[in-house]
């Protein structure tokens, strides 16, 4: 080290002036990529997560239904607000499909034209399970009232083709919501208990996880829904798309005000210390040089960064300010020691302290690469690259940035660094430190055993009340899941697949009445395979022989029906016609392999699921909420391997560095601050998720930092520390206020982990003085 | 010349007969349901289904009161019994109702009940109304032809002849059925009458 400060001080005007170059020149490159280049900043969540192509997929799909209910006393004035809502999405050129519910009727019109041929073999579940149950004779009966009822249910008696009805039965059991209604001119509503809600259902050109999709709807749509609950309609809103902005906003709302008091908090509490702006000049330097050579070096290496990416590893980088307020701290040592007016004898004061704190910060960011979260990788480039800068800054600009003059620290300032050093003289008086480690061992005891872990997606989610609401609202008048969870089914063969599929509904139906799942939507309950379809034949051959004669002879018609017109004799469907919407996202055919998705609704425990699929090979469960969340425990493990990981490496490194015994004293306060914080959370009994894991990443960076610091002191110098603590905890601790789950754990993990780390490095490792001691 | 005026008078005054007037401009003399009276009348139905050479007949009783519902009790060819109410259509199966359908969601189901209580002019919505010359000058004949999508998919026209009460419905359907219904033996039962007239299974379903 003492060779490069030789160096350094050879050309220390040369490099200095390179480096500014070279700043200069990224900072160019972030303005051209950023502001000048349209797309280099990412703004969909979803590029944030490992790509998967079926749940890429899904989620596009699933994610992009939206659903918007109007209530009126009028339902006149709930549709004229369902018309402006049309025109508003052309006008605005937002990015929603309105479903086109006559579309959708013709092409099931077409389809059930396109089977009728064969409806021999396309039964109800119901009437299937009727005639394989001998119940035929309750067929007959519902036919027969059916024939002389003049409130038809079922369409016009067709006596001659299908004198029971079963095809009209079979079409109405597909209907999923029978609730809703058109009224003949484009407009749906549904009608409960005397109320009418007009009915409004869209899918998103574009992801809901889009920020751009988000605006868009955010700036036009929503200010017209609000437009319309001021004139008395009653608005509900069901889809992700609502989800997620709800989400976003509430996030962006906390984040900017504990921002701005953070902000706040940490000027106001630098400027009642030192009472000058110098610190503020090499605080901005170092955080806008570290941002910049951050980003810059995000965006060499991955071409494109996200927005939250952007953010969180800027954020991060607001650690890099710890190092100014260490290098500003040693200038008022320097006053008081005239033989240490050199120019570099702060950077040499600093040495080994602050080179092994940016390493070892940079070690364990630099080891999220290895995490396959491009959001992750990005953060984890962005944090190591502004850190290094923000040392190089330090060390080539730091002496033109603050001079070192006489200068008297603030009577706070000295009031802090005294409390500080009585309380570590007391707990090496009264040998206090044995009772902190007991006290933390116990907690960390407790905590262990009460410790589980949270990685489901849903407990990450925020809870909006009123989306809630609407979302049981709209469930109540409709029958509508948005599950995302499905089973998926390949082979070559139409027939075997479809056979395999009414092979496992037996078990479904099981499942089904155990609650374990609400319910199903399977292409064969379309398009049944051509066994089951000889089968369907069979059992209503055995229908006309035994109640056709009956049923005619009740109604006085005379003459039998002709048998040829009942299509018994008819072939089999064995082609897939062209399917309705909502049913084509069930078969897709790609490269002679046939695959089919049948979907749960409502799946209690993904165990159950997955022990079914167990005991039925070829078939495959897709979670991809389930998977996520398995990404999340992936995720939480890596990350606290990585922070073992960089401990190991560390205490390797001090050890051969100096040795075992100096390892333990600068290790111990840090590994019990560790232990402390885990147990803590754990015994407030919140499960331990993948954000308090991040938190605790910053807290063993920052905690790692306090120890070398206080350890390669010549005096002690509490007041760095406190305040790089304190800055930190206004910066992140107060996240722990954030209503939404990740944010708060976040900032839980480093408010308790910051304060037990700074508390046990200054009891551990402040040398203890019995005379007063002054900066 | 004067016969062919003649003539073409008498044509444009049939033709004004049966073109569409507003329902506030229809004024026929008939007995309206109220709200608190029971009507119990007879029927003969008879379905003329496409392909079947005889119609299907059958043969009731029909039981209105005002605004709570309809039951329609079917003795002959075989014994079943159909409850209208606001809240939907039920099938009785052993003496209890079963919901079949909501009425909210049939507009023929909605619209018939409209009719047997009499209200076609003012309650029917939807429907073009128009005034049929009648041979007989104490009856009315009233045609309604749907305005709406929906509806006119399966319905081409209702006819309703009537004197005091409503005699004859014909539901004329789309694919070729048609529903002649003949509605006779007209009791109207106002206040304590209607406890007596009604059976307690009956005053439950129409009161539950």
């Amino acid at each position: 080290m003492a060779k490069i400060i030789r160096y350094l001080k050879k050309y220390h005007v040369h490099i200095s002036c390179l480096w500014l170059c070279c700043v200069l020149l990224m900072g160019a490159y972030c303005i051209n990529s950023l502001f000048l280049t349209s797309d280099r900043l990412q703004h969909n969540i979803l590029s944030l997560l490992p790509t998967h192509d079926h749940m890429e997929n899904m989620s596009q799909s699933l994610s992009g239904k939206m659903i918007i209910l109007l209530k009126h006393e009028d339902p006149v004035v709930a549709k004229m607000a369902l018309n402006k809502i049309r025109t508003l999405i052309k006008e605005k050129k937002l990015p929603i499909i309105e479903q086109n519910y006559e579309f959708t009727a013709e092409q099931y019109k077409n389809f059930f034209k396109a089977i009728y041929p064969y409806r021999a073999g396309f039964l109800s579940d119901k009437d299937r399970n009727l005639l394989i149950n001998h119940q035929k004779k309750q067929i007959a009966d519902q036919a027969t009232l059916e024939a002389v009822n003049p409130f038809s249910t079922l369409g016009p008696a067709n006596l001659q083709q299908d004198p029971f009805y079963l095809f009209p039965r079979f079409v109405i059991s597909l209907k999923d919501n029978v609730a809703i209604e058109n009224d003949g001119n484009g407009n749906l509503f549904i009608t409960n208990k005397e109320e009418v809600w007009t009915f409004f259902q869209g899918n998103l050109t574009n992801s809901a996880f889009s920020f751009e999709t988000q605006n868009s709807i955010s700036d036009h749509l929503i200010p017209l829904l609000d437009d319309f609950e001021h004139k008395g309609i009653q608005v509900s809103t069901v889809g992700a798309i609502f989800h997620a902005m709800a989400g976003a906003k509430q996030a962006s709302k906390e984040v900017s005000h504990i921002g701005i008091l953070s902000l706040l908090g940490i000027i106001g509490l630098l400027w009642l210390v030192f009472r000058t702006l110098a610190l503020f000049r090499i605080v901005t330097v170092v955080m806008l040089t570290s941002v910049i050579v951050g980003i810059s070096s995000a965006l060499i290496i991955f071409q494109k960064i996200h927005i939250l990416s952007l953010v969180f590893g800027s954020s991060l980088l607001g650690v890099s300010v710890d190092y100014a307020i260490h290098y500003y701290c040693k200038t008022y040592q320097c006053d008081e020691d005239k033989h240490s007016r050199d120019f570099f004898t702060i950077l040499r004061q600093l040495t080994p302290a602050l080179p092994l704190a940016v390493l070892s910060s940079c070690l364990g960011y630099v080891l999220l690469v290895c995490i396959p979260f491009p959001g992750v990788q990005q953060m984890a480039i962005i944090t190591t690259a502004g850190l290094l800068s923000a040392f190089i800054s330090i060390y080539l600009w730091g002496p033109y940035l603050v001079r070192t003059k006489n200068r008297e620290l603030s009577h706070l300032g000295k009031k802090i660094n005294a409390v500080l050093q009585d309380m570590v003289n007391f707990s090496h008086r009264f040998n206090f430190n044995k009772l902190l480690i007991i006290a933390m061992m116990s907690v960390f005891s407790v905590g262990i055993v009460k410790l589980h872990f949270e990685d489901r997606l849903q407990y990450f989610q925020p809870v909006n009340e009123r989306l809630k609401k609407d979302e049981a609202l709209l469930k109540s008048l409709i029958s509508f899941d948005n599950s995302f969870q499905y089973l998926s089914i390949q082979h070559q063969s139409l027939e075997v697949m479809l056979q395999k599929i009414e092979s496992i509904i037996p078990e479904l139906e099981e499942l089904k009445l155990k609650k374990e799942i609400s319910g199903y939507r399977s292409i064969t309950s379309l398009l049944p395979s051509q066994k089951r379809q000889e089968e369907n034949k069979y059992l209503l051959k055995t229908l006309y022989q035994e109640h056709l004669k009956d049923f005619l002879n009740k109604l006085n018609i005379v003459e039998h029906s002709d048998v040829s017109f009942l299509a018994l004799n008819a072939p089999l469907l064995s082609f897939v016609p062209a399917l309705p919407e909502g049913w084509r996202d069930l078969i897709d055919e790609k490269e002679n392999m046939i695959t089919a998705k049948l979907f749960l609704m409502n799946v209690q425990d993904s165990k159950t699921i997955e022990t079914f699929v167990g005991k039925n090979p070829g078939i495959k469960y897709v979670n991809p909420i389930g998977e996520y969340s398995e990404l999340f425990s992936l995720y939480r493990n890596i990350i606290m391997a990585a922070i073992v990981l960089v401990l190991s490496m560390v205490v390797v490194f001090i050890s051969l560095y100096n040795n075992l015994k100096m390892m333990i004293k600068i290790m111990s306060p840090i590994v019990l601050s560790m232990m402390f914080t885990l147990g803590l959370i754990s015994c407030l009994g919140f499960p331990l998720t993948l954000f308090h894991m991040l938190g605790l990443m910053l807290v063993q960076c920052l905690g790692i930092d306090y120890a070398f610091f206080l350890y390669w002191e010549d005096k002690s110098n509490f007041l760095a520390n406190a305040l790089t603590a304190l800055t930190t905890i206004l910066s992140f601790g107060f996240l722990i206020f954030s209503s939404s789950i990740a944010v708060h754990d976040f900032g839980m993990a480093v408010f308790i982990g910051i304060l037990t780390c700074f508390f046990s490095t200054t009891f551990f490792l402040g040398k203890p003085q019995c005379a007063k001691l002054s900066l | 010349m004067n016969k062919i005026l003649i003539k073409f008078a008498v044509f444009l005054c049939g033709l004004l007969m049966i073109i569409p007037v507003h329902s506030s401009d229809i004024k026929i003399e008939h007995v309206k349901i109220q709200d608190n009276q029971l009507l119990k009348t007879t029927f003969k139905q008879k379905r003329f289904l496409q392909g079947i050479s005889q119609p299907i007949e059958s043969l009731g009783e029909l039981i209105v009161l005002g605004n709570k519902g309809i039951i329609w009790n079917t003795n002959s060819p075989f014994p079943s019994t159909v409850l209208i109410t606001p809240l939907g259509l039920y099938q009785i199966v052993d003496h209890a109702p079963m919901t079949v359908l909501k009425t909210d969601n049939n507009a023929m189901m909605s619209m018939i009940s409209t009719i047997l209580t009499g209200s076609f002019i003012e309650g029917v919505k939807d429907f073009e109304i128009k005034a049929l010359p009648h041979p007989n000058k104490k009856k009315w004949e009233i045609e309604l032809i749907p305005k709406e999508k929906k509806m006119k998919s399966f319905i081409n026209s209702i006819k309703i002849e009537g004197a005091q009460y409503v005699q004859s419905i014909v539901i004329q359907r789309t694919n070729g059925d048609k529903d002649l219904i003949v509605i006779e033996n007209h009791t109207i039962f106002v206040g304590k009458e209607i406890d007596k007239a009604l059976s307690p299974e009956h005053r439950e379903w129409l009161n539950g």
